[in-house]
């Protein structure tokens, strides 16, 4: 499986935000987008998830076009994690995930991505009766994050902000399952803020700035003290333990005296 | 869900053997004859509006993701209304003109009414559905303003419309706007009211679970599958039909389109393949009930419109539904 992008330009109402975008992602890949607030990473995801139509460029998964598809079929190959999911209802936390599986037939075996499997993964067996409204931030998203993974744990994950509000806990157990599903050869791609966690989670990282990729590959390769510096403007120190990407942190000292 | 056919099946008898002696008072007794024509004509009127009121209301609620909606709040039935009325006006005189047979014979049938309706709250929908998706989408409370004022505009035309027609016709359409549960319904408009009815259930049942993911976000309920495009397309058409249906039949009754899905919800929980059964039996359930209720409450001079009832209990239940903020639904 690959997905592919080519010469994509993203934008709203004729206004280009970012153009010109190129990216490959492989089965076991975990892209990291970063990038500043506002650069467009967010509408690049829902592009790469199929409900925007690009300005221009292409997007194929294997031989497949994207935008050729219908809903369905698409739905089949891609799931996507909304930065802030939203259900009205008070549907229950089961109900939800099992969601992500109203599409196959009884006799498909999916083992660990059946919704049971997934909801104890998860650790939300013990709320999977709760209704969403009684629910915290935190919480909705791990639930909207089981439904992506019962929908496509062996295709593409597009994960928009996926750990933003989740407590450490449940960030590592949410990151470990994704990781999970790559290994098993899904392909990953996600908006992330935390450059520590990208660093140690991705298998690539793509920066996106001022309407372009400014760098884009391997962590270590790309997260580098002066190419953080030059691109947030934020002097960056060394956290003391060794010279890996994700050991490079913001001075805040430096960074909030001056 | 077996207890809510019970309860309809207990207000349907009740409605049966409930009559008033020429005295006044109120008296239990099995009609025969035409009491019992007049008796069963209100039960099947208040019953297939109710039931087309409550399906219409539930998909509206579902497909615009919003609680608050319902034909009557989102000016959808002042459009039907106003549709009956426009053609009302326009079959008055083109018959004093014309005077032709096909003109009779469709207003026999109850085809005026019927059409009136159905172009009406077709029309208010689309009005209504083109605001809300204009810039990406509307939140609940200016959706139902909008409806609110749409209803206003809509009302306005129509008592403007109502003075065209001779002075003795305007009593009749005035009591007609109230909404009341006709006892000898048109047998045209009550015909094609179940085939919609039956119709949209169908429909909407095909696509109950569409219908769950729908009340996700557009871009989540898309990606999990769903199409979305096709969910609204039809089902909206099926709410205007529905609307149409209930007010050519029974005149624009508000609130039971509000009142019943969430009275439904309480019953037998959020998933649509329940909701789609139970929404519209707790239509039934609120106009007919609104029916005996009228019949039980004495007043001087002839018996209240089932409308003003409707509209109070509705009204109340809307702004306790607002009052407990937004948290309560999403």
């Amino acid at each position: 499986m690959n997905l592919a992008l080519r010469n994509i330009s993203i934008g709203y109402d004729g206004v280009v935000v970012a153009s010109d975008i190129s990216l490959d992602a492989n089965e076991g890949t975990i892209l990291s987008l970063l990038g500043p607030n506002g650069s467009g990473k967010s509408t690049l995801l829902r592009t790469i998830a199929g409900l925007r139509t690009p300005i221009s460029g292409t997007v194929h998964l294997d031989r497949a076009d994207l935008f050729a598809l219908d809903e369905p079929s698409r739905a089949r190959l891609i799931a996507y994690f909304d930065q802030q999911p939203s259900i009205v209802g008070a549907f229950e936390v089961r109900q939800i995930v099992e969601m992500g599986a109203w599409l196959r037939s009884g006799s498909d075996s999916c083992g660990i991505n059946a919704p049971l499997a997934v909801l104890k993964e998860l650790d939300l067996e013990s709320i999977q009766e709760k209704p969403w409204t009684t629910l915290s931030q935190g919480q909705r998203h791990r639930v909207a994050l089981a439904r992506a993974l019962v929908q496509c744990g062996r295709g593409v994950l597009v994960l928009d902000e996926p750990f933003a509000a989740m407590d450490t806990r449940n960030l590592v157990r949410c990151a470990r399952a994704v990781q999970r599903r790559a290994r098993d050869g899904a392909i990953v791609i996600a908006a992330i803020h935390d450059i520590a966690l990208a660093a140690s989670w991705s298998t690539q990282v793509a920066w996106l700035q001022n309407g372009r990729i400014l760098a884009s590959g391997a962590p270590s390769d790309v997260l580098t003290q002066s190419f953080l510096e030059t691109a947030s403007g934020v002097p960056h120190r060394s956290n003391g333990c060794g010279e890996d990407a994700g050991a490079v942190v913001p001075d805040w000292d430096a960074a909030l005296s001056g | 869900m077996l207890g809510l056919i019970a309860v309809v099946i207990g207000l349907v008898l009740f409605r049966l053997v409930l009559g008033r002696t020429s005295d006044g008072t109120l008296s239990l007794d099995l009609p025969s004859g035409i009491a019992l024509q007049l008796r069963s004509g209100a039960v099947f009127s208040g019953a297939l509006a109710g039931a087309c009121l409550g399906l219409a209301g539930l998909l509206l609620q579902i497909l615009l993701r919003n609680p608050l909606a319902a034909p009557s709040v989102l000016g959808v039935t002042s459009g039907a209304a106003l549709g009956v009325s426009a053609a009302t006006v326009l079959s008055v005189n083109a018959g004093s003109i014309a005077g032709s047979s096909f003109a009779a014979l469709l207003a026999q049938l109850g085809g005026i009414e019927l059409i009136g309706a159905m172009v009406g709250s077709l029309c208010s929908l689309f009005l209504l559905g083109w605001m809300a998706r204009r810039r990406g989408g509307i939140d609940p409370i200016s959706l139902v303003l909008a409806g609110v004022v749409l209803g206003a505009v809509f009302g306005a035309i129509a008592m403007a419309l109502q003075w065209m027609l001779p002075p003795h016709s305007r009593a009749d359409v005035s009591l007609w706007m109230m909404g009341r549960v006709p006892e000898w319904p048109n047998v045209g408009v009550a015909i094609v009211g179940a085939a919609v009815f039956s119709l949209v259930l169908l429909s909407a049942l095909r696509q109950s679970t569409a219908l769950d993911i729908a009340s996700a976000s557009e871009d989540e309920a898309r990606s999990l599958g769903v199409r979305i495009g096709k969910l609204r397309n039809t089902l909206f058409v099926g709410a205007g039909l529905l609307t149409g249906s209930a007010v050519a039949l029974c005149g624009p009754i508000a609130f039971v389109g509000f009142v019943a899905p969430h009275l439904a919800r309480i019953v037998v929980g959020v998933r649509s393949r329940s909701l789609i059964f139970a929404a519209p039996l707790c239509g039934i359930i609120v106009l007919v009930g609104a029916d005996v209720a009228r019949l039980l409450i004495p007043t001087s001079h002839g018996r209240l419109p089932v409308g003003i009832l409707t509209a109070l209990l509705g009204g109340i239940w809307f702004l306790r539904f607002i009052g407990r903020g937004r948290e309560a639904w999403s």
